[in-house]
This record gives structure tokens, sequence and C-alpha cells, in this order.
């Protein structure tokens, strides 16, 4: 579905992401684990088009996108809910919903593909003309995903959604997550919190300063020594 | 009681987002608050640093209710409040954050004519000394004194966090509040934040700290209250807070039973 090759990017003088190759498969969730910088959200917005690579290169679909605007690479299926969620504080929740659709030429079924999201979403249903900004922090997560599905993507990039949430939300995103690649998502999760997301991907790469230095199985992954006394905290 | 919270509560229009709260903090204590997101936390936060203002209540800090202050003379008092996101300036170096943060001490030396100093360009002498001093005190005790010239758009996220803290710290607070420190911080930077907070209880300042990492907050933390739709609905030893079958419901969740 989703393949880097040998990506290297920088900012500036400072390189940030060195010969980093991933793979991403269809309906599979793959997390991307890291501490701060390590460029978990470099590689994120690379994919997504935001940030230019220096060398390599992003398949999508068994097609080099890396020349592609993100306008394209949304129309093809490929969508970034960001860190931070960056809802429109202002605008109300189904209008946030909207502008995920945005950029679709097919307008046809967006009241279906709302009455999905609220189903899967019932608190955004109660709050659909409630100014987003008003919302707690988990419901704005859920409406950052909900507008992020608007644009109908195969594959959806997470940029850290457990940030600032309290833990029983953590618990809910995690099957939340489960829940999209079984209706047929990827999902390619950036997270730091490593407990949350090794228990919901399939597989997993640690990357540490731009380098991935591990990959494989998630579940293997997480009863590694390494992966246990530096992102698990045991 | 250093600061005593009296039946507070707060409505935006039809919502009431804190609702009859009441707890008190006693000096050299670590008070936890904990709560699902959109419980009030925050908003408690805010109302006793005066950046809101109560619908009913009081806040009483050292006897006196301090309900009509605005957020700069609550400061003044010794109560200060770090943010969940610190709006520093990304061209400006860390010791200069902490220059502007000391504007109180300046206002209190200088009055007018104060912005010069603050950017080191006027001050001499004894105050300069002083500054300079309980900066880099300041900037140690955060382990930040290595990066005090670097940019602050440099610094890492958890170096941005730790500067906010800094800051609020350079203001000499006996009360300091810290809304999510923890948040968006790796494994190491959380245990160093520990080190940071576990110092500036020795050195005598109260803290109260809204955190959702629990194993972080739950190890600092003396006593903890949570909250739920803006009520108080647990208190007590952290431990006892954390074991609460309401806690469990309302925000842990049932991995953490």
């Amino acid at each position: 579905m989703l393949d880097l090759k040998n990506l290297n990017v920088s900012y500036g003088k400072q390189k940030v992401l060195r010969d980093v190759s991933l793979s991403l498969g269809e309906r599979e969730v793959v997390t991307l684990i890291g501490s701060n910088a390590a460029g978990k959200s470099t590689t994120l917005r690379t994919i997504a088009g935001l940030k230019k690579a220096d060398s390599g290169t992003v398949e999508f679909g068994g097609r080099d996108i890396s020349p592609q605007p993100t306008v394209d690479r949304v129309q093809s299926g490929l969508v970034l809910v960001p860190e931070g969620r960056q809802i429109f504080p202002r605008l109300t929740v189904n209008e946030n919903l909207l502008m995920g659709a945005y950029h679709r030429a097919d307008r046809n079924d967006l009241d279906s593909d709302l009455e999905r999201i609220f189903t899967m979403f019932p608190r955004l249903r109660e709050r659909r003309v409630q100014r987003a900004g008003s919302m707690s922090g988990g419901e704005q997560q859920m409406l950052a995903i909900g507008r992020g599905l608007m644009s109908r993507p195969k594959v959806m990039l997470l940029d850290e959604p457990t940030l600032g949430l309290a833990p029983i939300i953590i618990e809910e995103l995690g099957s939340i997550v489960r829940n999209l690649a079984r209706e047929g998502l990827a999902i390619l999760l950036a997270e730091q919190n490593a407990m949350m997301a090794l228990g919901c991907a399939d597989r997993a790469y640690i990357l540490q300063s731009g380098s991935i230095v591990m990959s494989g199985d998630a579940k293997k992954l997480s009863e590694t020594p390494e992966v246990k006394q530096m992102y698990l905290g045991t | 009681m250093l600061l005593n919270i009296k039946n507070l509560t707060k409505r935006f229009g039809g919502l009431t987002a804190v609702s009859n709260v009441s707890f008190g903090i006693e000096r050299g204590e670590i008070i936890g608050i904990f709560g699902p997101n959109g419980s009030g936390k925050t908003t408690t936060l805010s109302l006793i640093a005066g950046i809101l203002k109560p619908t009913s209540g009081e806040i009483v800090w050292k006897g006196e209710v301090i309900n009509a202050l605005t957020p700069f003379e609550v400061a003044q008092q010794g109560l200060v409040k770090t943010f969940q996101n610190p709006q520093l300036f990304p061209e400006l170096t860390v010791a200069e954050h902490m220059r502007i943060a000391c504007h109180l001490h300046v206002k209190r030396a200088l009055g007018l004519g104060r912005l010069k100093t603050l950017l080191g360009k006027g001050a001499t002498g004894d105050l300069e000394k002083t500054l300079s001093k309980k900066i880099d005190q300041m900037l140690e005790l955060c382990r930040l004194y290595k990066h005090r010239n670097d940019e602050a758009g440099a610094l890492s996220y958890g170096g941005e966090k730790m500067l906010g803290v800094a800051m609020g710290m350079v203001c000499d607070p006996e009360l300091l509040l810290l809304d999510e420190p923890a948040s968006g911080l790796g494994h190491d930077e959380i245990t160093n934040l520990d080190a940071v907070l576990r110092d500036l209880k020795t050195h005598g300042v109260t803290l109260c700290i809204i955190d959702h990492k629990v194993g972080f907050l739950g190890r600092l933390a003396d006593r903890s209250i949570a909250l739920h739709h803006g009520a108080v609905i647990a208190s007590g030893t952290t431990a006892e807070v954390l074991a609460n079958d309401a806690v469990v419901t309302a925000y842990l969740g049932k991995k953490h039973a």
C-alpha cells in the first residue's frame, strides 16, 4: 500500500531522517515509535507531502508519489491526522467534518459518510452543532479522526493521537484504530505512548535520531528488553 | 492552610465547567488533580490563577479572598500557573525568556524604564548581578543551563516545557500550578521532570499538578483530587484516589483496575 524507500530529510543543515525505509500493507496497523525529535512527525509529514525529501521515494499503491502535492495525495486516498489535532475551533463539529471532504470530487454521499462517522463516534453526533473548540481533548481527537475519514482515505497517517488524553480515552482510541483497520483502512500510527501503540499495531518500527533501529512484529518487539526499558518504562 | 478553595463554581452559559469544588493545599505539599478530558481541571487552575472569574465560591490565599484579583496581581501574591503549551518566542534565547519572566522583580526594583533592563541592555550593578544569578540558578535546577544561549525554537518539546516551568519558578512562587507538565514528554524527559519537581519541593515550593501520566503523577503527588463533570468525585492520598471505583470507571479504565 505504502512504501518508503531510503528517505533522507533535513531541516536546513540538520538531518532529520536518515535512510528511512518502511512499508504498510492493506488493512494493516503499523506503528512508528520514538521519543521527541526522533523524526516521527517528519516521516508522516513527508509521506503527506508537507515536507520535501532530499532523497528517497514515497510509493503509494505502487506509484512513486514524491513529486505530487499534498492535495493530490489526499484525493488519491492518503490522509494525515496531524499532531495536536488542528481542528477548526470556531467551526462546528459538522462543519469540521465537511472540511475533511473539501477536496472530494463526489459530493453525493456526504450525508451517509457523516452518518457513518456519527455511528462510530456517538459523542460527535450529540455535539454536531457545537463549536469544536469548546469540546474536550478526547472529543477533539475523535473529530480530527472523523474529519480525516471524510476524505475517504485508504491510508490514514495518525500523528500522536494520545497526546494529552486521559487513560480511559487512550484505551478507547486503541480499539477505534483496530476497528478502522477491520473496516479496511491501513493505518500508520506515530506514537510516543509505546504501550498503547504496540498494543494495537500489527507491526512496529522504532525510530531513534532519524534512523530506524528496530522493526518487526509489535507483540514481539514489546517483549524485548531494549523496548521495555526505553519506551515502556519497566 | 496555604490555599483554600471553597465551593468553587464556574458556568459558561448553560455549561457548568466547575461545580461546587472544595479542597485545600498545605504548604510544602504536592497535590495532584486527575480527571477525564473536559472534567474541569484546567478551568479550576485558571480560576485559582485569576485568568477566569468564578461564578460563585471563594479562593482563599493565606487567609485572604483573592477572587477579584487580576492574573498579574495573583502572580505577585506568589501564586503562579504554567500552561499546557508554553508560548515561547522562537528567536529569543532561553536566558532571554527567563529575563522576561523576571519582570516582577525588575518592576519592584525599578518601576518604569524596566524594558531596557529586561533585555539586558540597561541594567547595571546589583540588580543585573542578582537577576543573572537567579536565572542561572533556576536554569541549573531545571537542567537547562547548558541551553541558556540556545534559541527557544531549537529546544526539544521537553526542553520547551521545562523552560515553561523555569519561567514560572523564576517568579518566586510559593505555589506553582502546573498544567500537564508531562504530556507529550518521553520516558527520559519524564524522569528528568520528576527529579526537577522533587528538587523544587525540597526548595520549599508547594506544587499543584494536573497530568494524565498516572505513573508519573501517582508517584509524585502526596494527595490528590479527581474531577468528573466539574465535580470532585474522590479525594485523599493519591493511592486512595487512584484506587477509587468512580475514578477507575470515569478516568482510568479497566486496564488500570
